[in-house]
């Protein structure tokens, strides 16, 4: 348990040579973390459009519309306009960016959210099975667990390499800007 | 820390090719040898045998205690640096020196711990986020051999590590690899073409050609004492000056050329005397003082500042002298000279080695 504590506040709250250590490594952690939620959000995309039956018969109503070819479009346009801009986020959170780290944690958010909007209409129409729901339910949540984890490392390990700059002299190629 | 014993390594390729013959040598813990030669005499094919890269044909290799003659190269505990730094461009400075230890899968702080130690020592603390194409040559060299430093070995070797860096640099470089075998006290094995580098490097140095050794002794010894004339040509810039004739009554005499030798030069070379058997003498061109006995016409001068090189001709005889100060000598003058007896060196016309002391007793007897 102890090692295991260790870890966790080595990540969440480095001090001593693991700050200095951020200095020349990059988060290594945050990035596999962004890649392993990207993966679940693409694998949770399959599940969803694998065996769903896109109608042009008014069984949904989402907001008032109700053109099911109209929301699949959309659907599809925000996962494609997600995963770039997750591409961008994954990199730029690899430097410790505090800002892509927020990014990552809505985005984190909105996978939890985001099976109750469309995906569940689909289910209620009949459009899409129970056990696709399920799966797509159980990959979008992973991709949520960590999205939101690689945001916070992001964001705390940003913090404490900004903090250790503070102290010592700047060398070529900082991984952060000191605010 | 280790000592190396090296007995009678060969290798032979498979097309007959003797790269390497009878390769003898116990070296000391803390050692710095270098091994040099022209290109092609089996200094860096004996270096990658010691390494593990080539495989030996036959002898057998000791690092410490522990055979290593059919080890596998990352069994054998050395580190080497190459000529072409060979660094991980994608890798920034940092993960190129902790590199082998991240594979060998070592606590990630204590990585951190030696390569900042390492970069202290090298100076390279101010680089460790660049990447090796945004370092100039002397730091990726300094890179390389951080990588080496990380590893502690037991061994390390340089393979011609400051070939391609430039004249200047190369000053600095060697400077620089003294005062870390200094710090470090560690056994390493330096191979090079550059006869300054051997001399200003070693503690001692193996002379090789055509895969054969000439001469191990220390830089003094090599420089001041050479086996044969090959070590006698290659080591020394500008080399020996080489005189061809042989020994009558206490005199050389070569083509025109007469010097009387002194006493002790006589008992070297007694059995030489009236023989008619043909004798080489030899002397640096730093060996000669003003003088009346010589005269020496001047062809061309070379001025290198605090010396200068005068080529010419000593009584029919092709020389060079090295002469103090800004020499301003024409085409034409001519100039007398005498050879400081004690610094000539007498060899054998027939096997070419080196006349000395001993081997007089042994003729003698």
């Amino acid at each position: 348990m102890t090692s295991i504590k260790k870890k966790f506040k080595d990540y969440f709250k480095p001090e001593g040579i693991q700050q200095e250590m951020l200095r020349y490594r990059n988060n290594g952690v945050s990035s596999s973390l962004g890649y392993i939620g990207l993966i679940s959000l693409i694998v949770a995309f399959c599940f969803q459009y694998s065996n769903t039956k896109i109608t042009n018969k008014d069984v949904i109503n989402l907001f008032g519309i109700t053109s099911n070819g109209f929301l699949c479009a959309f659907d599809i346009l925000v996962n494609i306009l997600l995963m770039l801009f997750l591409f961008m986020a994954i990199s730029r959170m690899k430097v410790y960016s505090s800002g892509w780290g927020i990014f990552s944690i809505c985005t984190g958010v909105f996978e939890v959210i985001r099976p109750f909007i469309y995906p569940i209409a689909l289910l209620r129409a009949g459009l899409m099975s129970g056990w696709l729901y399920t799966l797509y339910l159980i990959c979008s949540l992973i991709a949520a667990a960590s999205f939101v984890t690689a945001g916070f490392l992001s964001i705390y390990r940003g913090a404490a390499l900004r903090n250790y700059l503070k102290t010592v002299d700047a060398i070529e190629g900082e991984k952060v800007k000191i605010k | 820390m280790a000592s190396l014993s090296l007995k009678h390594l060969q290798k032979v390729y498979d097309s007959g090719n003797m790269a390497v013959q009878d390769f003898d040598m116990d070296i000391k813990d803390g050692e710095f040898i270098v091994l040099v030669g022209p290109s092609g005499c089996g200094k860096s094919t004996t270096l990658r045998m010691i390494a593990g890269l080539e495989t030996i044909s036959s002898g057998t290799l000791l690092i410490g205690e522990d055979d290593m003659t059919n080890k596998a190269a990352k069994d054998r505990d050395i580190a080497m640096v190459f000529q072409n730094y060979a660094l991980y461009a994608s890798q920034t400075v940092y993960q190129n020196m902790g590199f082998s230890l991240m594979l060998r899968k070592v606590d990630p702080e204590l990585i951190h711990k030696d390569v900042m130690e390492a970069s202290a020592i090298l100076g390279l603390d101010k680089q460790l986020n660049k990447k090796p194409k945004e370092l100039s040559g002397g730091q990726r060299q300094r890179v390389a051999m951080g990588r080496a430093i990380v590893r502690n070995p037991r061994v390390f070797l340089f393979d011609e590590p400051l070939s391609n860096l430039d004249a200047k640099l190369r000053s600095s470089m060697r400077r620089e690899i003294k005062l870390l075998h200094h710090r470090l006290g560690a056994t390493m094995i330096y191979v090079t073409h550059d006869q300054t580098e051997a001399l200003t490097l070693a503690d001692r140095i193996v002379v090789m050609s055509m895969g054969q050794v000439q001469q191990i002794g220390t830089p003094y010894e090599i420089y001041n004492y050479p086996a044969n004339t090959f070590v006698a040509n290659f080591i020394g810039n500008p080399p020996m000056n080489f005189f061809h004739g042989e020994i009558k009554d206490g005199t050389f005499i070569g083509e025109g050329l007469n010097v009387k030798l002194s006493k002790e030069n006589l008992d070297l070379v007694k059995t030489y005397d009236n023989t008619g058997k043909k004798i080489i003498l030899g002397i640096r061109p730093e060996s000669f003082t003003q003088g009346n006995n010589h005269s020496f016409t001047v062809e061309i001068t070379e001025h290198l500042g605090q010396n200068s090189l005068v080529h010419g001709s000593l009584e029919g005889h092709t020389c060079i002298l090295k002469l103090k100060g800004w020499q301003r000598l024409e085409k034409g003058d001519i100039i007398h000279v005498d050879f400081l007896q004690e610094k000539c060196r007498f060899f054998d016309e027939e096997t070419q080695d080196a006349i000395t002391a001993v081997k007089a007793e042994k003729e003698a007897e």
